[in-house]
């Protein structure tokens, strides 16, 4: 069984408790204006150009059979390409780079299992995307396999999936890192592509089938940070019992070089972080209610 | 401004100017010692000179303790205003003696070292006459150096030139010795009637060296009494000043340190604070006797004093700020001594004041038990509030410390001061044990100079050079030639060009390796003989056991234990050199073996994209990548299993350790472009850090990759990291620290250091991001690496890390 994963981070401390390896897992049924890892929304790989990295030397073009590689403005990737590699193999200074491969599970957990004895106490593995469940079987297996070698398992959801997947994957995972994007489906719709309803609806189910949650909300000046949403999200919030903390990750603009390698327009350039005394005001509002709460996860 | 320094040799200009903690007193002592400036000496080389000239004595070690106590007995005191521990090497603070038996500074060396714009030491016109007068006069042709580099072969020279090695002992007497807790209990006084017990002990009859343990146990007995009667001359002095001083508190003092000097270092010491005046005493007398490398170390202070601090504070004598006050008088004791002025290659290798006294902190206890007490955490705040570049502190972890003790100092280090630096005690004691030291004496132990392990109080364990394995890779390449000179130095193993297999050639390298560890070797044997012959360290065989008991010279095997060390260096540029040569070469034939040695010869000139495959393309060492890794473990192997358990003259056994100081930016200096893509004379890595930049797969890759080394089998390794404040900014960033710390060293890691990196290293990392491609930073979020972020983003990381320091 394969899968395609866009990136394995090591020494990851911001993705759940402890020292861990978070998995990056290609593909997402969500199109966020603001999403901080536009690479991981589709499945396919694809390849990007690291202007920086460049020395013009044009092996990719020599090296592409297809003629899917020119250098008229930069250089291009076409659509005759059939992500054989080969130019990012000729490339001499690693400016073309895979976004996502190809990795059996047991490929995955190998690497995985480099660092088992740095999650000791506390640490562990985060799977995260895109959205993991974009790619349930290969997930399935992969949470299968870690439940054997007893690591700590953390799922990062957007929790847009149908309720049966979810649901089976609460006996695999020790923590859910569940994203609330905004209270408003209609909005949500406007900013993600898609609605709430069914991600509030799996988040309810999900907290009373007792599995423990961290709710990771992203603060976007201007879409979501306006009090009333927050207000309203603070209610749900509370209404849920198995909450470990809310994770209030502040938004800010410097993945504007990815989506100019992925040549994607980048629509939040105008947004600004939001100010650490906005951040501040958040904090009380949810530990008010009791909540733990956690800035930048 | 790029640390290219690896053995904590902190560059502390900009963080001067922070005072906290430290009371009135202190902060007048501190800022004095940081801005007396760096000057020689000529006291210690006047007074030698004119003791020789007028000498009769023929006993070479009582000569040299006649030379010792005519010093003492000679220089000048000098009390520094409000200061609690007394004693200067020199005139004053910062006053560096030479020691021209030893080596003998030219005119023209005088004038480089007070025109460097490095590490420069005023030389007043009085110390150029002198020296053109008397001392140059005198010691010419008689120096240790002159000696070695007479007695060494050509092969040695040719070696030493090309820098294939280093010799520590051209300039610099035996050193990296620390002491263990024997002072705390006896006096000088108890030394002597020691030395005397021995001297009756002697059977003249049947054993036929009683007449040189005679002289030798004569010459200690003088050296002791030297530094009793020196800690006297300080009694007299501090009580006259006191008669003097109309200022009624500081008059006591004076008063209550001439009661200090009257009782120590002649008697065991009773107080906190007479323990650590005795130290001072013993201290100043190791560093003026020889120029000893490393200066000398008082050890686990925080074991030796904890007994004393816990009386004095249950007794009433002395509260906690009073103790932290005195031992903050210490370190800046410490601070006003530079290093001896050094030239040459040693300079070049060794560019700094830091003399590498290291002050060693936690651990265990001689019963295997937790040794983090009360006093640990004292020194650590100590540490926080002096930031001077030297005493080195280093803290000692074991498993059985507690996670507070780590956390601690990552709250100091977080502040981008350079210390303490991290050190596994439990691989020390294994190191030691595997050497064949008793578990006592290993517990003991700890480690000295830059991270060198040795059984404190019992053990004579030199460095005795560099050792340059990209080097020797180079002379393999180019058959036996070292392209630089053009000269050929090593063996003609065969051209580049007929190995037919990557194994054939490895084997090549492993043979041209042995024939420089043999020269190195050779001369060693040379060089240690000159020692034991002529370069008695009466006053440090005192203390240190068993040579008042052998009746025998710490220099000439006196010492329960000897160790003589070669530190490999450029493990990590040497493993991807291999890398690349295996995989481009013999495995991917990407370039045929004689345009690879082309484009060596040339530099990369007009091989600019090969080059940047050799860079990008190529397996690297500190990524967990096996392919790399297990090269690196293959040139270890070879470079320990040729010369450990060798035997030395002294008696004891050759070692390995795996440190550069700063040797690798000159071994980079006489080093061609090599197969990893580096540019011919830049630095080569240091330590057993990966090459600057090339670990990619973040810490916990780069600590599996070096924990490949089997540390054990060492007597000390280097690890380096640099970390953004940024990283450590919250606890979980903490948290996670001391787990990466506690795996390396469940992984037998000897070492660790961070460098927690400041806003001036960042722009430099914006301007060469060549050598900070393992620089990691937290963006928001989540991390990623400085090189990849775009410069508006790395800007707003700078101005970050500028407001964030303390």
């Amino acid at each position: 069984m394969k899968g395609i994963v866009f990136d394995i981070k090591r020494y990851s401390i911001h993705d759940g408790p402890g020292l861990r390896t978070t998995v990056f897992f290609k593909g997402c049924p969500l199109r966020c204006i603001w999403c901080h890892n536009p690479e991981s929304q589709q499945r396919k790989p694809k390849i990007a150009w690291y202007e920086n990295r460049c020395i013009s030397c044009l092996s990719c073009v020599d090296s592409c059979r297809f003629n899917a590689v020119d250098s008229k403005y930069g250089i291009n990737i076409n659509k005759n390409c059939t992500l054989c590699g080969e130019c990012i193999k000729a490339c001499p200074t690693n400016a073309l780079e895979m976004i996502g491969r190809e990795y059996e599970v047991s490929e995955l957990i190998e690497e995985i299992l480099k660092d088992e004895l740095f999650f000791e106490n506390g640490g562990g593995v985060t799977i995260s995307g895109g959205e993991p469940f974009v790619q349930s079987e290969f997930l399935f297996e992969v949470l299968d396999r870690l439940k054997k070698e007893q690591l700590h398992t953390a799922l990062d959801t957007t929790g847009y999936v149908e309720w049966y997947k979810l649901k089976k994957s609460v006996e695999y995972v020790n923590l859910f890192l569940y994203d609330i994007k905004h209270i408003d489906s209609k909005k949500h719709k406007k900013y993600t592509s898609v609605g709430n309803e069914l991600i509030l609806e799996n988040l309810k189910k999900l907290d009373d089938l007792g599995a423990e949650t961290a709710v990771r909300i992203p603060i976007i000046p201007t879409i979501n940070d306006d009090l009333e949403n927050m207000k309203k999200t603070v209610e749900f919030v509370d209404s849920l019992k198995n909450v470990a903390s809310v994770d209030l990750l502040p938004f800010h603009n410097m993945m504007e070089d990815k989506y100019r390698r992925l040549k994607l327009a980048f629509l939040v350039g105008d947004i600004e972080k939001p100010k650490d005394e906005k951040m501040e005001e958040l904090r009380i509002l949810f530990e008010q209610a009791g909540l733990k709460v956690n800035i930048g996860g | 401004m790029e640390n290219k320094t690896s053995c904590k040799i902190i560059d502390y200009t900009h963080i001067v100017k922070e005072e906290k903690g430290m009371n009135e007193r202190i902060k007048k002592l501190r800022k004095q010692s940081i801005e007396a400036s760096e000057s020689i000496s000529k006291e210690r080389a006047e007074l030698l000179t004119e003791f020789y000239k007028n000498t009769n004595e023929n006993s070479i070690p009582i000569k040299r303790a006649k030379a010792f106590e005519y010093i003492l007995n000679n220089k000048t005191i000098c009390v520094n205003d409000g200061e609690l521990i007394v004693g200067e090497r020199g005139e004053r603070p910062k006053a560096t003696p030479t020691y021209p038996e030893i080596t003998l500074h030219s005119l023209e060396d005088l004038r480089v070292l007070n025109d460097r714009e490095k590490v420069s030491y005023k030389v007043s016109d009085g110390v150029f006459e002198l020296y053109e007068k008397e001392i140059i006069p005198y010691w010419s042709g008689k120096t240790v150096r002159d000696m070695i580099f007479e007695e060494v072969d050509t092969e040695w020279i040719d070696a030493f030139e090309a820098g294939v090695f280093t010799e520590f002992m051209e300039q610099r007497a035996p050193g990296h010795t620390v002491l263990d807790g024997k002072i705390y209990k006896k006096g000088m006084k108890d030394f002597i009637k020691d030395i005397d017990d021995a001297l009756s002990a002697l059977d003249y009859e049947n054993d036929k060296d009683a007449l040189d343990k005679k002289e030798e146990l004569l010459a200690m007995r003088i050296a002791a009494g030297a530094v009793i009667n020196f800690a006297r001359r300080y009694a007299d002095k501090l009580e006259a000043l006191s008669d003097k001083e109309k200022d009624k508190k500081r008059k006591e003092e004076l008063l209550k340190l001439a009661q200090i000097c009257r009782w120590v270092p002649e008697n065991a010491p009773r107080t906190f604070h007479e323990a650590l005046q005795y130290y001072w005493f013993v201290h100043l007398g190791v560093v003026t006797e020889l120029n000893g490398w490393d200066s000398f170390s008082p050890g686990k202070l925080d074991k030796h004093l904890y007994t004393f601090y816990k009386k004095d504070i249950e007794e009433g004598r002395l509260t906690k700020d009073e103790a932290k006050e005195l031992l903050e008088c210490l370190w800046i004791k410490f601070h006003n001594h530079p290093a001896p002025p050094k030239i040459g290659v040693t300079a070049q290798e060794s560019s700094t004041y830091t003399d590498f006294a290291q002050i060693n902190i936690g651990g265990i206890k001689e019963d295997g038990s937790n040794n983090v007490n009360e006093l640990s955490y004292l020194l650590l705040d100590v540490i926080d509030e002096m930031r001077l570049v030297q005493p080195n502190a280093s803290i000692h972890v074991s498993k059985k410390n507690p996670d507070k003790f780590i956390k601690r100092a990552i709250e100091i280090l977080k502040t981008s001061f350079g210390q303490p630096s991290i050190f596994n005690s439990d691989a020390v004691v294994q190191e030691l044990l595997r050497q064949g030291k008793d578990i006592v004496d290993a517990r003991c132990g700890g480690t000295s100079g830059c991270v060198e392990s040795g059984a404190f109080g019992k053990e004579n364990y030199m460095l005795t050079g560099y050792f340059n394995i990209p080097k020797v890779l180079e002379i393999t390449i180019n058959n036996g030639k070292d392209p630089v000179s053009g000269k050929t130095i090593g063996l003609k193993t065969g051209e580049f060009e007929d190995f037919e297999t990557f194994d054939d050639f490895f084997e090549a390298f492993k043979k041209q390796m042995y024939h420089f560890i043999d020269i190195k070797i050779k001369g060693n044997l040379v060089i240690e003989r000159i020692c034991a012959k002529y370069m008695p360290a009466v006053f440090l065989s005192v203390l240190i056991d068993d040579c008042i008991k052998k009746g025998k010279d710490y220099n000439a095997g006196g010492a329960r234990y000897n160790s003589s060390y070669i530190q490999g260096v450029g493990t990590g540029t040497a493993t991807d050199s291999l890398a690349a040569i295996k995989q481009v070469v013999f495995e991917d034939k990407l370039f045929s073996k004689s345009l690879f040695k082309e484009m060596l010869a040339k530099n990369f000139e007009g091989f600019e994209k090969e080059r940047q495959i050799l860079l990008n393309k190529t397996h690297k060492y500190g990524n967990d990548d096996d392919y790399a890794d297990s090269l690196m473990r293959q040139v270890f192997e070879e470079f320990f299993s040729y010369i450990d358990n060798r035997k030395t003259y002294r008696g004891g056994q050759f070692r390995i350790n795996m440190l550069p100081t700063t040797v690798h930016v000159y071994f980079g200096s006489v080093l061609g472009a090599s197969a990893d893509g580096r540019a011919a004379f830049e630095p080569i890595s240091e330590g057993i850090s990966p090459v600057q930049g090339m670990d990619k797969n973040g810490p916990t890759a780069a600590v599996k990759s070096a924990s490949k080394m089997d540390h054990i089998k060492t007597g000390g390794t280097l690890l380096n990291m640099k970390f953004t404040p940024d990283l450590l900014k919250d606890e979980k960033g903490v948290n996670a620290v001391v787990k990466l710390v506690r795996t390396y060293f469940t992984l037998d890691g000897h070492h660790i250091q961070f460098n927690v990196v400041d806003a001036a290293m960042l722009k430099d990392a914006q301007k060469h991001p060549e050598n900070y491609g393992d620089l990691i930073v937290r963006v928001a979020g989540y991390s990623d690496y400085f090189a990849h972020l775009n410069e508006q983003l790395q800007n707003e990381i700078i101005k970050r890390t500028e407001h964030e320091a303390v």
